[in-house]
C-alpha cells in the first residue's frame, strides 16, 4: 500500500493538498464518531493539519503521515472527551458512563483504523453477503442514517423486528470480520 | 450483554433509562464490554464511505489559518477563506493541545462554622450541604456559608456566579447575600451573577419563588420562574428581564454563550476564565458586539482567533511566569 512520507510534502502546497484531501474525511469520521459535534470534530482535525504543517520539516522523511495524523486526531478527542468527563463529574451519571465508554472505545482503537481502503472492501462484501432483510435494515440505517422507526415505516416492519435485524445484522459481522477488529486491552476502571 | 438495546444505543435513540440500563451491566462483564467495543467499532468503520464535508472550503480554512501569523500575502485561497470566515457567526471551537487543567473544589472547613468554597479560574465546583442544597460554582468564584441556628437562618455570601439549588425549608430559610442585595429563596433553583467590578448584579429564577431584598431589609422584589432581576450597583435600580436560557445553563457545560455582548464584557468572561488580564489600546473595540457559542475546553488564544475571524483587531500577549499573563488588543 501507498505509504505517504514527509520527503513528499516538504513544503509543496499541493502536495499538502492531496494529503488534506486523502485524510481529512476519515479523520473528521473518526472524530465526529467519538466527539458528535461537527464543528468540534472539524476543528480536532484542522488542528492536526496546522500541527503537521508547522513541523513538516522538523519531521523524518520517512515518518508515516497517516499514523501521525491519527494518533493527533485521536489524543485530541481523547483529551476532549476526559475534559467533558470532568465537567460532568458532579452531575449526570448516565452521560458520565456514555463518556467512559466513548472514552475506552477510542482509546482501544487500534491505528489500523486508518487503512480504511482495505478494510471498506472487505466490509462491504461482509454486508453484501447479509440476509436480505439485514442487509437492507443495515444499509438504510448505516447509509442514510434513518432513525428505527423511520426504517420500521418504509418496510411496513414493526420498530422491534428491525431492531432485531440490526442487531442480527451486527452479530454476523462481527464474526465474519472477527480478524479486521481491533484487539483491545480493557483496563478496568471503577466508575466513581 | 442486551442485544436489543445495543442497536439503539448504537443509533443514537436509547432514551435515558436504557442507557443507565445498559451501561451498567456492561460494567458487570468484561466478555461483553470486549464485544461492545468491537461491535462498536465495527459500527464506526462500516460507514466510512458516508461523506458530505465540504473539503475544499475546510481546505481553504486551514491556509487561512496555516498563513495567518505572515501577514497579509497574495495567496488568493486567503481571500476566499476571509469571506468565508466573515460569515461565520457561530463559532465553535476547540483546542485540544490546551494545557490548563480544571481542579477540584477547595474546601475547607473554618472554626466560626463559615465554610468556605471557592472555584479556581478556569474551573466550575459543584458544592453540596447537608441540607440537600447544591451550588455549582463558577470560575473565580467563592462561597461562604454558615448556618445561624439562633436566628434559623442559612447564609450563603457569594462572590462571582452560582447556580443554587437549594433545598427549601420553611422553619429556617435560604438568603444568598451577592454585593448590595440579599435573596431570599422560597423554594428555589436560581442563578446569581455578581462578579465584583462588573456593574450589574444578575439574579435570575428557573424555578420556585425568591425575593430580592434591598439593604435596608425591605423586600424590593418577587421574582417569578423565568424572571432576572438585574440590579445596577451605581443607582441601585432593579431591572426585571426574561432569562436567557440557554446562558444560563451553558456555563455549568463548559461553554461561553455569546449574545450580542460587547467585546470589553466577552473579554472580561475570558480572563475570568483562563486567568488573563486583558487590555484595550483601541477604545473604539470594546464596543463590538458579537454572537456565538464558545467551548470553554479551548486556550484563551484560539477563543482569540476566532473572535479576529470576524473583526480587524490585533492582540499580543506578555507571558509573565508568576502572574496572570496580559493581552493587549488593539
Amino acid at each position: 500500500m501507498f505509504e505517504p512520507t514527509l520527503n513528499l510534502l516538504d513544503c509543496k502546497r499541493d502536495r499538502f493538498r492531496d494529503i488534506f484531501h486523502e485524510y481529512f474525511q476519515p479523520l473528521f469520521h473518526l472524530s465526529l464518531h467519538y466527539l458528535e459535534d461537527e464543528d468540534e470534530s472539524k476543528e480536532v482535525v484542522q488542528e492536526a493539519f496546522i500541527r503537521l504543517w508547522e513541523i513538516r520539516q522538523e519531521l523524518n522523511p520517512d515518518s508515516n503521515l497517516r499514523n501521525f495524523l491519527f494518533t493527533l486526531v485521536k489524543n485530541n478527542c481523547l483529551n476532549i472527551l476526559k475534559r467533558r468527563q470532568i465537567l460532568l463529574k458532579h452531575h449526570e451519571r448516565i452521560k458520565r458512563m456514555e463518556m467512559h465508554y466513548q472514552f475506552e472505545s477510542l482509546s482501544g482503537l487500534g491505528d489500523d483504523y486508518m487503512e480504511f481502503k482495505e478494510l471498506r472492501e472487505k466490509i462491504d462484501l461482509a454486508i453484501q453477503n447479509l440476509p436480505e432483510h439485514c442487509r437492507v435494515v443495515f444499509e438504510l440505517s448505516r447509509f442514510e442514517e434513518l432513525k428505527n422507526r423511520e426504517i420500521a415505516d418504509k418496510l411496513c416492519l414493526s420498530q422491534k423486528t428491525v431492531e432485531a435485524h440490526l442487531t442480527r445484522a451486527l452479530k454476523i459481522l462481527r464474526i465474519d470480520l472477527k480478524e479486521y477488529l481491533p484487539i483491545i486491552a480493557l483496563i478496568a476502571k471503577i466508575l466513581n | 450483554m442486551k442485544f436489543d438495546l445495543l442497536s439503539r444505543i448504537l443509533t443514537g435513540e436509547a432514551n435515558a433509562e436504557e442507557k443507565e440500563q445498559f451501561y451498567l451491566k456492561l460494567g458487570d462483564n468484561k466478555a461483553s464490554e470486549q464485544m461492545f467495543y468491537e461491535i462498536k467499532s465495527l459500527w464506526l468503520r462500516s460507514s466510512l464511505h458516508k461523506n458530505n464535508i465540504d473539503i475544499d472550503s475546510e481546505f481553504d480554512i486551514l491556509c487561512n489559518r496555516i498563513i495567518q501569523p505572515a501577514k497579509q500575502s497574495s495567496y488568493p485561497i486567503w481571500k476566499r477563506a476571509v469571506q468565508y470566515a466573515a460569515i461565520i457567526l457561530f463559532v465553535l471551537i476547540i483546542g485540544g493541545l490546551s494545557g490548563y487543567l480544571l481542579s477540584n473544589i477547595n474546601q475547607k472547613y473554618a472554626d466560626s462554622g463559615v465554610q468556605k468554597n471557592s472555584s479556581l479560574k478556569g474551573s466550575v465546583s459543584i458544592v453540596e450541604f447537608g441540607d440537600g442544597t447544591k451550588v455549582w460554582l463558577n470560575s473565580g468564584s467563592q462561597l461562604n456559608y454558615s448556618e445561624d441556628h439562633k436566628g434559623k437562618k442559612r447564609i450563603a455570601e457569594l462572590t462571582g456566579e452560582g447556580y443554587f439549588e437549594v433545598a427549601h425549608d420553611a422553619e429556617f430559610p435560604f438568603f444568598v447575600k451577592a454585593g448590595n442585595i440579599m435573596i431570599r429563596d422560597l423554594g428555589t433553583t436560581f442563578n446569581i451573577k455578581a462578579y465584583p467590578g462588573d456593574k450589574t448584579i444578575e439574579t435570575s429564577l428557573v424555578e420556585g419563588k425568591a425575593d430580592i431584598i434591598s439593604g435596608k431589609g425591605n423586600s424590593a422584589v418577587t421574582l417569578k420562574p423565568g424572571d432576572c432581576a438585574i440590579y445596577y450597583n451605581e443607582n441601585k435600580r432593579i431591572e426585571i428581564k426574561p432569562i436567557v436560557e440557554n446562558v444560563l445553563s451553558a456555563w455549568r457545560d463548559g461553554k461561553f454563550v455569546i449574545r450580542d455582548q460587547r467585546l470589553e464584557d466577552i473579554f472580561k468572561e475570558i480572563s475570568r476564565w483562563y486567568d488573563v488580564e486583558i487590555r484595550f489600546e483601541n477604545q473604539k473595540l470594546k464596543d463590538y458586539r458579537y454572537t456565538g457559542i464558545i467551548k470553554k475546553s479551548t486556550t484563551s488564544q484560539h477563543v482569540l482567533k476566532m473572535l479576529k475571524l470576524t473583526t480587524k483587531f490585533n492582540y499580543r500577549i506578555i507571558e509573565k511566569p508568576a502572574e496572570p499573563d496580559v493581552i493587549i488588543v488593539y
